[in-house]
């Protein structure tokens, strides 16, 4: 992988100024100082070079070893029963706890998004990411990319089966290359929790996939959409519909008329069409999940505060609230950080200068655009603390932070 | 737990107190059998159980059984003619409360046989899977014939934890609880008990989501209850399972019990992939895969091909297939690098994608022998947008799967309209491995002489019937280091013992026999050439490498797909 050039001088800086080492202990310490001992590590060095089953004692160690090492990536992977550093050749080895992790790829989105490809990402695109958000988040009442943890107690205590079930739940567009129609809901109810889903999409569907994303507004999206229809003459009908109509939108609009045709008509099709219009939503928009990272408890995952290594953009939480204000672009990169805190720097001291202040310490992120960014995450943990003090009385509120790559 | 008692030969006083330790039919074996028992009883109950949950799982794979009813009733025909009655019984027992002596004898089997089993089974991760898994199939089943008063006793005697909703609480939820429950289960809702549990409990329930799911409790509708019990049931298996590995590190040194045990457990047995013996060559794949590959890794091949990537689950799954039919792992690697690096450079692929390739053969982790996917494996796999991997039958959609038939069997004129519509037909109806069996057939011109139940067997199947066509003269010298030349007779493991040669452990078939072909000399000296050639004669145990998927290797195997 090419690098952002100057990577490496300028990582001692952000490790030694910018990354947040105290909130991030108390994260992933969770209140006790050996969960935090018996997690998992991992780093990526400069030339890919990969050190897995990395732990640390406490906060210093923590400190110390990120400013000397200065990882390109870190991963978090999960709690175990022994301190992974020393143990984890040991034949007794088992993860025990983990948070409950869901990864967004945008590259899945590759065959319904018609703004980027591949790694990229735009404001277009985004909003793939902003519906999957909210969409996960009620359902969990809880990601180039976007991943998502979800942090109280009884999430990072499930087992794989249960995860698997949990992920299982939310995965609902499945089929590979050869499986055109990737949602199929079965019987003649639509489950609540794919309802709710619906209701956030059906909102955003026309002016968002139909018209920003064009899904009708050439040939071969068209000829991918009519791939979803099984029946060889419904395809020919429609597709000499379209042929009628200019835009995506007045296509689409043709297409929902003619499938609910069916169903005044009594057309005997019409059973295998009940939920065609909704699946083509779900297939176009409903949130496309890793549930591999997702199952497993000792999954690695990039952990946030991060800067990728191609991009320089620093891996920042931001809430379901406000993922439509999300601007992928405006991430801060770890070279416009370093900027940011110079040219403080340079305006405080000519502001001493000329006011001769005394001089007060201001923590080097408040310098930042990334203040923005702790500001959430110090509430998150905030919300954290309070859920472990309530522990004792119930445990049922989610709190879960999601983290943009 | 006193299984040392067990052994000591004594007559048993009749039902002394049977009617208190079995009360209900069916149980969860949650405290072990007291008493003594007479060697050949116990050596008798262990090998019936193992037979009852050998024809579980036979019937378990039926895709053909559709209703409950048809499930039970061929199980308990299978039983019945095996000499398993008192099973086929306890199959529909009622839980009824005033017990036959009979009845309770067949309670008291069950429980016994059980526990022995448990013995046999508690120490290696696949045995015990296989052995929970066929025990909660049978609960499953049986569960299904208890009468109300059964279940109400069940729940009582085991403190399950379940509440009843309110009627407030129904009101309240009746839409989400309408929508979110099959109509087929529950007519209607007014009339159906609804419990509450912790979705934890009801993984299966949330999985397919199939009912409603508030803040982590599920509102399951009693036709589902079974969920709930299966899962409690599962539990205190393996719970159980740490007692008993003491319980037999107790009895160790007793030669008469631990051979016993250790002649009840080999799962390796049941592990339905061939290993082809010998080494195939890379260059013989483009080949292979048009003539002896089922189509699912035909199509994998073919899209390695022309994509010069697989994704990850493909390519776990298209690996372990070559690994088995005999690509070296040195092979292995060049043949994945050749492709790959059409797309991406040398170094990328050695830094990327060899690790998981020497994982795969064993050589990197946790040195685990990883055996080729099975068909259930495969077809339960999930399978996401830019894939190609999983069941050609199940996850490809008909259009697809039609248009796929006709692209591989028109320019041979192998496959036929009416032959495409056969395949196409049976796997609309999920009849997967008939799919595929057919495929086999008019791709060979007659059927497998095994069950189609594993993409090797396949190809092993084509080897054998490919090479005794004599129609590939002319690849011959090197594909029969590939095929494993039985000789004809022999080559059909419906006579003699099949698991013999399942197993692809210890010498291979055609070592100790001497191949009898008289069709013409040439070939002849071809088998005597490859009768010369080594073979590998020793080879660890392979594992599932479905149970291991939760290992550190396999998530560093799994990890980002670029």
């Amino acid at each position: 992988m090419e690098h952002l050039e100057h990577l490496a001088d300028l990582l001692p800086t952000y490790y030694a100024r910018l990354f947040p080492f105290p909130d991030y202990y108390r994260w992933l310490s969770y209140g006790n100082a050996n969960t935090f001992s018996h997690r998992e590590f991992s780093f990526t060095l400069e030339d890919d070079i990969y050190l897995r089953f990395q732990s640390f004692k406490g906060l210093k160690e923590l400190e110390l070893e990120i400013k000397r090492l200065l990882p390109f990536k870190i991963d978090i992977g999960a709690v175990y029963n022994v301190n992974p550093k020393d143990y984890h050749k040991g034949a007794n080895f088992i993860p025990v706890e983990r948070e409950l992790v869901f990864d967004i790829d945008m590259t899945d989105y590759d065959d319904v998004r018609t703004c980027c490809s591949s790694t990229d990402i735009c404001s277009k695109c985004w909003k793939f990411m902003a519906l999957a958000c909210k969409i996960l988040d009620s359902a969990l009442r809880c990601k180039r990319g976007i991943h998502c943890w979800v942090c109280d107690s009884s999430a990072r205590t499930l087992t794989t089966t249960e995860r698997g079930a949990v992920a299982e739940y939310l995965q609902i567009i499945e089929g590979g290359q050869y499986m055109k129609k990737k949602v199929n809901l079965p019987g003649d109810k639509i489950h609540h929790s794919i309802k709710r889903a619906l209701e956030m999409i059906e909102a955003v569907f026309v002016p968002f996939c139909v018209e920003e994303q064009d899904i009708l507004g050439t040939d071969e999206r068209m000829e991918n959409f009519l791939q979803i229809i099984s029946d060889d003459d419904d395809r020919q009908e429609l597709r000499a519909l379209f042929g009628q109509y200019n835009s995506s939108k007045d296509r689409w609009n043709i297409f929902v008329k003619y499938i609910q045709n069916k169903k005044t008509t009594g057309d005997k099709k019409w059973y295998q069409y009940r939920h065609l219009i909704e699946e083509i939503m779900l297939q176009y928009a409903y949130p496309r999940l890793d549930i591999a990272v997702s199952k497993g408890l000792n999954h690695l995952l990039k952990s946030p505060f991060c800067v990728h290594p191609k991009t320089g953009k620093v891996c920042i939480p931001f809430t379901a609230n406000t993922v439509d204000k999300f601007q992928p672009d405006n991430v801060p990169t770890i070279t416009t950080l370093i900027e940011e805190i110079n040219e403080f720097d340079l305006k405080d001291k000519t502001e001493q200068e000329t006011y001769d202040l005394n001089a007060k310490k201001i923590k080097d992120y408040k310098k930042t655009s990334i203040n923005k960014s702790l500001r959430i995450f110090q509430e998150f943990l905030w919300n954290l603390s309070n859920e472990r003090k309530e522990s004792r009385l119930k445990q049922n509120g989610k709190y879960s932070a999601t983290f943009c790559a | 737990m006193e299984y040392t008692k067990k052994r000591r030969l004594t007559i048993k006083p009749k039902n002394n107190g049977l009617e208190d330790i079995y009360q209900h039919d069916l149980q969860m074996y949650d405290f072990p059998p007291r008493g003594e028992l007479l060697l050949t009883e116990f050596e008798q109950l262990a090998k019936e159980r193992l037979r009852l949950l050998q024809h579980v799982e036979n019937n378990a794979v039926r895709t053909d059984l559709k209703t409950l009813e048809e499930r039970k009733q061929n199980l308990s025909t299978a039983l019945t003619k095996d000499g398993l009655k008192y099973y086929a019984h306890l199959l529909y027992a009622k839980s009824c409360n005033s017990p036959t002596e009979t009845d309770l004898e067949y309670r008291r089997k069950d429980h016994i046989s059980h526990f022995i089993l448990r013995l046999s089974y508690c120490f290696e991760s696949d045995n015990l899977s296989w052995f929970i898994n066929q025990e909660v199939e049978f609960f499953k089943l049986r569960f299904s014939s208890l009468d109300k008063e059964g279940v109400e006793k069940l729940l009582n005697t085991h403190k399950i934890e379940c509440q009843q909703i309110t009627p407030e609480e129904k009101d309240k939820f009746r839409e989400e609880l309408h929508l979110s429950t099959s109509s087929a289960r529950v007519k209607n809702i007014d009339v159906t008990e609804f419990y509450k549990v912790p979705f934890h409990k009801v993984t299966d329930l949330i999985r397919s989501r199939r009912v409603y799911l508030n803040q982590g409790i599920a509102f399951i509708p009693q036709a589902d209850l079974v969920s709930l019990f299966a899962s409690y049931f599962k539990k205190n298996l393996y719970d159980g399972m740490p007692e008993a590995r003491m319980s037999v590190g107790r009895m160790y040194g007793d030669e008469r019990i631990t051979s016993c045990l250790k002649s009840l457990n080999n799962v390796a047995d049941r592990i339905s992939v061939v290993w082809t013996t010998d080494t195939t060559p890379v260059d013989k794949l483009d080949e292979l895969s048009k003539t002896s590959y089922p189509l699912c890794m035909r199509i994998l091949h073919e899209s390695l091909k022309t994509h010069h990537h697989l994704k990850n689950s493909g390519r776990m799954q298209y690996g372990l297939f070559i690994k088995g039919i005999g690509v070296t792992m040195t092979d292995a690697l060049s043949f994945w690098k050749t492709e790959f690096t059409k797309k991406i450079d040398s170094a990328k692929f050695d830094k990327e994608y060899a690790y998981s390739i020497r994982h795969t053969y064993g050589k990197e982790g946790k040195q685990t022998n990883y055996t080729p996917l099975g068909c259930p494996k495969i077809i339960s796999s999930s399978v996401s947008a830019g894939e190609y991997h999983g069941c050609a039958f199940k996850h490809m959609d008909q259009n697809s799967l039609r248009q796929k038939l006709f692209n591989y069997g028109v320019p041979a004129a192998i496959l036929y309209i009416s032959a495409i519509n056969e395949i196409a037909d049976l796997a609309r109806e999920q009849n997967y491995l008939g799919a595929c069996t057919a495929y086999f057939k008019f791709i060979h011109k007659r059927m497998p002489d095994k069950l189609i139940s594993h993409p090797n067997v396949y190809f092993a199947e084509s080897r054998v019937i490919l090479a005794n066509n004599g129609t590939e003269l002319e690849n011959k010298d090197r594909l029969s280091q590939s095929g494993r030349f039985t000789s004809p007779g022999l080559a059909s493991p419906s006579i003699g013992t099949p698991r013999n040669i399942d197993k692809g452990i210890g010498t291979p078939l055609r070592n100790t026999m001497t191949p009898k072909r008289d069709r013409g000399s040439m070939s002849s000296t071809k088998m005597g050439r490859t009768n010369m050639t080594p073979v590998r004669t020793t080879r660890a145990t392979p594992k599932r490498i479905e149970t291991h998927l939760n290992d550190d290797d396999i998530a560093q195997l799994m990890s980002e797909d670029i």
